[in-house]
């Protein structure tokens, strides 16, 4: 059992809504999803897809967790540039997509945040039960894009 | 390759089994992965990503089985993040990637690394369709 460290913790902390573009945002991935040095767009996952922020914490919490359910995972970094952040993303010639980082502190991981993508600027969460907007032609594209410009941090453990 | 879910297509079970792909070397690898992936737990990842439901373990059983018919190997078998199962060849640059989604239906990716191009559509699992795409597939992967 792994402890979490104190400043890991949320604690009283506030959510920090500004995000640079040149953050780091740190993502978690099974080991399956190594590929050839890098990480398999499998390993990215819409809506709402959770990644630790760089500027809060270190890279290694995106695997800590008490249980030590993630210890053999690997970790991947992109910049929110890569999202990409406020850059409307055509599709099909008449729907716009866009990117939008948000800071979701968890009680036990401060830095934790979440992609939000929107369609036509509604956004899409499992919450709001409209998942069916994400057309695979779309998201299928951006996961392999952001799977080239991701760079792994820590290899996850082969057995 | 149409657009069409795939969930009415009679591929006969529901879960893999030696209907589809023999258990025995390399094949039964494959299989052996696809069952594990089959079990996995809600909350596989950590996040909100469902684990594989039975449509979609068929599916890729279904595409898997045109592989072993082809004697193509993947060189991936993997729990997709957006709910489903995902099958990859990968030769050099060139990659093809299927996902087999928890509703039923199924896409391709054609990715070139070196170029950046990419070609994404959806795949019906029926003989024909599959025998077309394999063709296009290789021809893509050695190209």
């Amino acid at each position: 059992m792994a402890e979490i460290p104190p400043e890991m913790m949320t604690l009283q902390k506030p959510t920090i809504p500004h995000f640079n573009v040149e953050e780091l945002l740190y993502r978690r991935f099974h080991p399956d999803h190594w590929e050839d040095g890098g990480v398999a767009p499998e390993a990215f996952g819409l809506p709402n897809m959770s990644a630790n922020r760089s500027t809060l914490g270190s890279v290694h919490w995106a695997i800590l967790t008490e249980d030590d359910a993630f210890v053999t995972w690997g970790v991947a970094a992109f910049r929110v540039k890569e999202i990409p952040h406020g850059v409307e993303m055509m599709h099909l010639g008449h729907i716009i997509f866009t990117f939008r980082p948000e800071h979701v502190p968890l009680r036990k991981n401060y830095p934790h945040s979440e992609v939000w993508v929107y369609r036509d600027q509604v956004h899409i969460s499992h919450s709001n039960k409209n998942t069916h907007l994400l057309d695979p032609e779309f998201h299928l594209r951006w996961r392999e894009r952001l799977s080239q410009v991701a760079k792994v941090i820590i290899q996850p453990s082969l057995e | 390759m149409s657009g069409k879910k795939t969930a009415d297509v009679p591929v006969g079970t529901t879960t893999p089994s030696n209907d589809h792909l023999p258990a025995t070397a390399p094949w039964g690898r494959w299989l052996a992965k696809l069952q594990a992936l089959s079990q996995l737990a809600p909350k596989w990842n950590g996040d909100d990503s469902p684990p594989p439901v039975d449509i979609a373990v068929r599916n890729a059983s279904v595409f898997l089985t045109a592989l072993r018919d082809a004697d193509l190997e993947p060189t991936r078998l993997a729990a997709s993040a957006m709910g489903g199962i995902a099958v990859t060849r990968k030769v050099g640059n060139h990659k093809a990637l299927v996902e087999c989604y928890n509703d039923g239906r199924v896409y391709f990716l054609f990715s070139d690394r070196a170029s950046g191009a990419m070609d994404v559509k959806p795949l019906a699992l029926d003989r024909e369709a599959l025998l077309t795409f394999i063709a296009s597939m290789q021809e893509f992967l050695n190209g």
